[in-house]
């Protein structure tokens, strides 16, 4: 532990370019440079260099670098008519395909071979209808042949994409309606930008999608878009979390996501007022019991609830289960999916952190429309995923010690819950998604593998008792046709 | 003493041992620019050997001499961007991890003190944007000149100035009243 990040460096106050700070914000960059920091010990440095050798001998051979290759040369002459045809092919080709284009409407391309995929996201509405997108945020996929089989319906921008564009939110409402929201430019590949953002939307299954261009504000990025209705739905847009703040911005669309509004962004220059989002917490999603309703979910000091469609928000507590002592104090450690049903139904898993250092996952739910919240009895364990059906059913899923311990919940007066557990393939780490089909005994969770390097995808056929690991395909490109609408 | 570009060219040419001596060189200075990031040691300690990781897997598109130090910063910048949009991690308590302290010293009250001083500081860095931390880390705590900062950031020179003079603006203000957050909040 020490008082300097470089052990060598050259002494703070030498540095010219500080010289030509005031004085009072030289002494806070003393201060903050004198902010002690871990220290790695000499036997941990040790043992990275040891594991980056051994990782460069398995993965990264050939070394070292080869040089250029050498190219050998041939006339000039032939230099040259080899040029003139070349250019000749491109320019035929091209004069080709446009001829090709003017006479004839585009037509797909043919089918891709059949490959395995990976998924990142996933949501089957019966047994054979669903959407999914891929594991490196590049793809949207649809099916109506099962979860075995699957065609890319991505939106022409996505498609035509060759940078490091990343989707960053989707929702898909049912079969045919789904939002998507792409990032051209995502942090991770290369500078922040405040290049716009491209919600896309379809109402045919992705066989066609119209765009909207959102203009941010800063380099903010979609944590989460979430409809309501198909006409209206909301975008939490995130400037990134750390140090236990995060601020976000709040967009709602009322005509299924052809314009936006801003509704609220919370600032880190000025203190809290009455009917404003904190920027101190870390937000975890947003969601909406009715058009008017909701929440904003997140490591805060409770929950952040509004009542003008994400204008104003007011923080609401949540009483202590009855089996805490009243003077227990608490905060929330985490929190899941604030789950919302017809007929004015919510339910909320929470974390609960104990003063006394003990942690007690719950579960909340209102019958309301959310302006009481009743704790409903514990979860087994705080899970990696959470989903409910309805008010009364639900399954939860987490990974320990190489198992999956896959949980069933029904609530009569609280919820009581029935714990199966099956061997996972030793590389899964965590589950990421849960999803079970209404009336069907089968269900699908995506576990991710080698420490978030890819997934898995398992499947039940007897309401999760038994678990296996089976592979999609991608069968075929079906391309997009497109419209755009701007904000 | 080989500078850094020698070694990374002298490594990328099959010698091993120059590889070790980045490594020795960089990971403490990685940690700490991490912790002042996102404020929590362990992940810092996770994310400093996932940049080395990184580093030789990228290894082929450097070359020499490129300055090292930018290149190195902006893996880790990417990095520590990845993990705060990773919202499988979203749920870390951050202003709770302080560094553990020795607690050597001879008078208890100003050890107490200089802790308080510690929780105000990582309070007060809470407000800032992710933008502003780096800032303030690369020119403070790795002590990185105002163009290698503006290197790693992909900014102008006088983007750096102006951020650096900004962020520390903001950080006197939540300095000033020593209203210190309590890490244990009520439900």
């Amino acid at each position: 532990m020490t008082n300097s990040d470089h052990q060598h460096a050259a002494p703070f106050d030498d540095q010219s370019e500080t010289e030509q700070l005031p004085e009072e914000l030289r002494q806070v960059a003393r201060r903050y440079a004198q902010l002690p920091v871990p220290r790695p010990t000499p036997e941990a440095t040790n043992r990275l260099i040891a594991r980056l050798q051994v990782s460069v001998k398995q993965d990264l051979s050939p070394f070292p670098v080869r040089p250029p290759r050498q190219r050998r040369r041939i006339s000039p002459f032939l230099e040259m008519l080899a040029a003139v045809l070349v250019v000749g092919v491109v320019v035929g080709s091209f004069l080709f395909v446009l001829a090709s284009r003017l006479n004839h409407p585009p037509t797909p391309p043919a089918s891709v071979k059949e490959q395995p995929i990976t998924f990142q996201a996933l949501r089957m509405f019966d047994a054979t209808n669903g959407w999914a997108t891929t594991f490196d945020g590049e793809q949207v996929l649809h099916s109506s042949k099962g979860v075995l089989h699957w065609q890319e319906v991505s939106p022409g921008r996505i498609a035509r994409s060759t940078s490091q564009g990343q989707l960053e939110a989707v929702d898909f409402m049912d079969a045919l309606r789904a939002w998507v929201v792409f990032n051209p430019h995502p942090a991770s590949s290369g500078p922040l930008t405040q290049e716009p953002l491209f919600v896309e939307r379809t109402t045919d299954g992705g066989r066609t999608w119209q765009e909207t261009t959102i203009v941010r504000q800063s380099s903010a990025f979609a944590q989460q878009i979430t409809f309501l209705t198909p006409q209206v739905g909301w975008l939490l847009l995130s400037e990134g979390a750390a140090l236990g703040s995060e601020g976000v911005e709040v967009l709602r669309t009322t005509n299924g996501g052809a314009t936006w509004q801003i509704m609220t962004r919370t600032s880190n220059t000025t203190s809290n007022l009455p009917g404003s989002l904190p920027f101190a917490g870390v937000k975890s999603g947003i969601s909406f019991i009715n058009l008017t309703t909701g929440w904003i979910t997140g490591m805060m000091e409770g929950l952040y609830q509004t009542h003008d469609g994400g204008t104003t928000w007011y923080r609401q507590s949540l009483p202590l289960p009855d089996t805490l002592p009243p003077a227990t104090q608490a905060y929330l450690a985490a929190t899941g999916p604030l789950l919302t049903f017809a007929g004015s139904e919510g339910i909320f898993p929470v974390e609960l952190g104990l003063s006394d250092g003990r942690v007690i996952p719950e579960l909340y739910r209102t019958n309301d429309g959310g302006q009481t919240w009743q704790a409903a009895g514990s979860l087994p364990a705080w899970p990696d995923a959470i989903t409910f059906l309805n008010r009364q059913e639900g399954w939860a899923a987490r990974v320990q010690q190489h198992k999956l311990l896959f949980s069933y919940a029904f609530f009569a007066g609280d919820y009581t819950w029935k714990t199966y557990s099956e061997a996972l393939p030793p590389s899964v780490t965590q589950i990421t998604e849960l999803n079970f089909v209404s009336e069907e005994t089968t269900g699908w969770i995506i576990g991710e593998t080698n420490e978030g390097q890819s997934t898995l995808l398992l499947q039940t056929t007897d309401r999760g008792q038994t678990w296996k690991v089976v592979q999609p395909l991608l069968e075929a490109v079906a391309r997009a046709s497109e419209g755009t609408a701007g904000t | 003493m080989a500078t850094n570009e020698e070694l990374f060219q002298e490594w990328q040419s099959g010698k091993a041992d120059a590889l070790a001596t980045l490594v020795q060189r960089y990971h403490a200075p990685l940690v700490a620019h991490f912790y002042r990031l996102l404020g929590d040691a362990h992940l810092a300690e996770d994310l400093a050997q996932d940049t080395f990781f990184r580093l030789v897997r990228n290894a082929r598109s450097y070359r020499y001499p490129q300055p090292f130090v930018p290149w190195l910063y902006r893996i880790a910048r990417n990095l520590a961007l990845n993990y705060q949009q990773s919202a499988y991690h979203r749920y870390v308590d951050l202003v709770a991890d302080l560094p553990e302290t020795l607690i050597d010293d001879a008078d208890p009250q100003a050890w107490v003190e200089r802790q308080e001083r510690q929780a105000d500081l990582l309070n007060a860095l809470a407000h800032l944007s992710f933008d502003q931390r780096e800032v303030l880390s690369l020119r403070f705590g790795q002590e990185l000149s105002v163009n290698e900062a503006a290197e790693v950031l992909g900014v102008p020179v006088g983007t750096v100035k102006s951020r650096t003079f900004s962020a520390l603006r903001l950080l006197r203000t939540y300095l000033e009243p020593t209203s210190r957050q309590q890490t244990e909040r009520r439900f």
